[in-house]
C-alpha cells in the first residue's frame, strides 16, 4: 500500500468516530481517491482486530468455531487489565473506612464529587489518590454516581471482580455467593480479579455476575429489573412477581423486627408492589389484607401464618 | 452507535484480514509481481467497502480469494506479455478453501501467532490509547488530555501503532516456520 494512503488512512480509522467539523474534509478525502474507501476499511478493520484483542466484546461471535475466532484467543484483556492497574498505583492520600448498619441506607458523597450510596450491611474503604479513585467493597452493596474525571479511574475491588469506569452510574454487590455488578448509567469494564480473566465492557442496563471460581461472568441486559432491584436506594423494595420467601429475605436485611414464615407454603406466593423496607409492619399487614395471612407479633417477631379456613 | 462503516469494518477484521497474509503468498505464488499484488488487495478492499450485508457471505475467506482470482485474471487480461505461467489454478484454490485440513490448521496457528506476535509490539502507551478508545470512547483529544501529552502525540503514536500491527498481520515476511513449509514445496514440485 503506498506509503502515504496507508498514513491518511490510520489517521481517518482513528478519528471515528468522525468530528461533525471535520466531516467535510473526510467527505472530500473519501471522494479524492477510489482507494482510499479500501484502504480506510483496512485500517479500520486492523484498528477492530487490536481493540478486540486488548478488551474482549462482552457478546458472543454470532455463530460457528471460524478460524478468524482464535484472534480472539489471543485475547490478554485480563493481562492488560491488571497492569494498567498496577501502573496506576496505590498512593494514599486520604483513606476512609465505612460501614452500614443494618437497616441503614447512607448516601456518602466523596471527595472528588462521586456519590455512594451504601446498602445495609455493608462495609467499603475509600481511597482518593491523584492518579486513581479506589473503592475497596468487603461486603454488601453500594451504588456509585462517578464523577467526571477523566484522569483518575474510578476502580471497585469487591475481592473476585473488579470494575473500572470514568464518569458512570453502577453498582456493585459482593456476597458470599458471588460479586455482581450493574450499570445504569454509561459503561463500566469489568474482570475478574484472578489475571487469567477477560476483561468485558457493560453498558446502562447490563448486569454481570461473578462466581467464584468461574471463568468469565454471566452478563444479561434487563434493565426494568436492574433499576427495580437499585429501590432500595430511596429506602423501596419495589416486587415484581417476586416470592414472598424472596422479598422476607430482603426484609431482613434491613430490620431488627424480623418477618418469619411460619407455614413454609407461603414462600411461594407471588408478589407485586412497591413497599417501604423500614416498616415490615405495613408489608405484613398488606400481606394479610390481600393473602388470607394471619400475622402475631412476638417481640422482635412478626410471624405469617395462614387463616384457618374462614368459616363464612 | 456504530456506524454502518464501523460494523463493516469490524466484520473485515474478523473474517477477512486474517486471511490477508495467506493471499498475498497465493498471489506472489502466482508469479504476480509485488506491485501487482500491492494492487490487487487494495482493490478487494475497495470491493468490500462496497458491500452493504455481509450476512449472505458464508465463506469470507473464499469469498476474498474469488475477489483477487478474478482481479488477477483481469490484470493478466491487460497486460501486453502474456506469461507462461497461466493462472488457471482452480485445484489450488480448492487446496486453500478446504477447511480444515492440516494446512489450514497451521495457517490458523500461524494467525494466531501472528497476532500475538502484533499485540506484543504495542507499547504501554500506545495499548492504554486503544484501551481508553474502547472502554471509554475518548476521542484523541481527551487521551492527549489524559496522559498529558500533545494530540500530535497520540495520534502519531497510534497511526504507527496500527500500521505496524496491519503489517505484522497481513505481509508474508521472515517467519521460519512458513519459510520452511515453502522450501518443502518447492523441493517436492521439481
Amino acid at each position: 500500500m503506498p506509503d502515504r494512503i496507508e498514513k491518511e488512512a490510520a489517521a481517518w480509522a482513528l478519528r471515528h468516530p468522525i468530528d461533525p467539523a471535520e466531516q467535510g474534509a473526510f467527505d472530500a478525502w473519501l471522494r479524492r481517491n477510489p482507494r482510499h474507501q479500501g484502504a480506510l476499511l483496512r485500517s479500520m478493520a486492523g484498528l477492530s482486530v487490536i481493540e478486540n484483542t486488548l478488551v474482549p466484546e462482552a457478546q458472543p461471535e454470532r455463530r460457528g468455531q471460524g478460524v478468524s475466532r482464535r484472534w480472539l484467543l489471543a485475547g490478554t484483556g485480563g493481562a492488560i487489565a491488571a497492569s494498567v492497574a498496577g501502573v496506576l498505583g496505590w498512593s494514599q492520600l486520604t483513606s476512609q473506612y465505612v460501614a452500614t448498619e443494618r437497616g441503614e441506607i447512607r448516601r456518602l458523597p466523596l471527595a472528588d464529587g462521586s456519590v455512594a450510596t451504601i446498602n445495609t450491611a455493608s462495609a467499603l474503604r475509600i481511597r482518593m489518590a491523584s492518579d486513581s479513585r479506589r473503592v475497596a467493597l468487603e461486603e454488601g452493596q453500594a451504588w456509585f454516581q462517578v464523577a467526571k474525571d477523566r484522569a483518575r479511574p474510578f476502580i471497585v475491588d469487591a475481592g473476585i471482580a473488579q470494575a473500572r469506569a470514568v464518569g458512570t452510574a453502577f453498582s456493585v454487590s459482593r456476597g458470599p455467593e458471588g460479586v455482581q455488578v450493574a450499570v445504569t448509567e454509561g459503561t463500566v469494564a469489568v474482570w475478574p480479579s484472578d489475571s487469567s480473566g477477560e476483561m468485558t465492557i457493560l453498558k446502562a442496563g447490563q448486569c454481570a455476575t461473578f462466581r467464584p471460581n468461574a471463568p468469565a461472568p454471566a452478563v444479561i441486559s434487563e434493565p426494568a429489573r436492574i433499576e427495580r432491584a437499585l429501590a432500595w436506594r430511596n429506602g423501596d423494595i419495589a416486587l415484581e412477581n417476586e416470592t414472598l420467601g424472596e422479598a422476607i429475605v430482603q426484609f431482613n436485611r434491613y430490620n431488627h423486627q424480623q418477618l418469619v414464615l411460619a407455614d413454609p407454603s407461603l414462600s411461594r406466593e407471588r408478589l407485586v408492589g412497591l413497599f417501604k423496607l423500614d416498616k415490615p409492619e405495613n408489608f405484613a399487614a398488606m400481606l394479610s389484607a390481600s393473602l388470607d395471612v394471619e400475622t402475631t407479633v412476638r417481640g422482635d417477631e412478626i410471624r405469617l401464618s395462614r387463616k384457618k379456613s374462614p368459616a363464612r | 452507535m456504530r456506524t454502518n462503516r464501523e460494523t463493516l469494518a469490524a466484520w473485515v477484521g474478523r473474517e477477512i484480514l486474517p486471511h490477508e497474509h495467506d493471499l498475498r503468498v497465493w498471489l506472489s505464488r502466482r508469479f504476480i509481481e509485488a506491485i501487482e499484488v500491492e494492487d490487487i488487495v487494495q482493490e478487494c478492499y475497495c470491493r468490500l467497502a462496497q458491500l452493504r450485508d455481509v450476512d449472505a457471505i458464508d465463506e469470507p475467506r473464499a469469498y476474498l480469494f474469488t475477489i483477487a482470482r478474478r482481479l488477477a485474471v483481469q490484470q493478466r487480461r491487460r497486460a501486453s506479455v502474456v506469461r507462461l505461467e497461466a493462472l488457471d489454478s482452480d485445484i489450488e484454490m480448492r487446496a486453500w478453501d478446504d477447511a480444515p485440513g492440516p494446512d489450514r490448521i497451521a495457517a490458523a496457528r500461524q494467525e494466531l501467532g501472528r497476532v500475538k506476535a502484533a499485540m506484543a509490539t504495542l507499547s504501554e502507551r500506545a495499548r492504554r490509547i486503544f484501551i481508553m478508545r474502547k472502554v471509554e470512547g475518548l476521542s484523541q483529544k481527551e487521551i492527549a488530555a489524559t496522559l498529558g501529552v500533545s494530540e500530535a502525540i497520540v495520534e502519531n503514536d497510534a497511526s504507527r501503532s496500527l500500521r505496524a500491527v496491519l503489517k505484522l498481520l497481513t505481509m508474508p515476511g521472515d517467519e521460519p516456520g512458513f519459510a520452511m513449509r515453502e522450501e518443502g514445496r518447492r523441493a517436492r514440485s521439481h
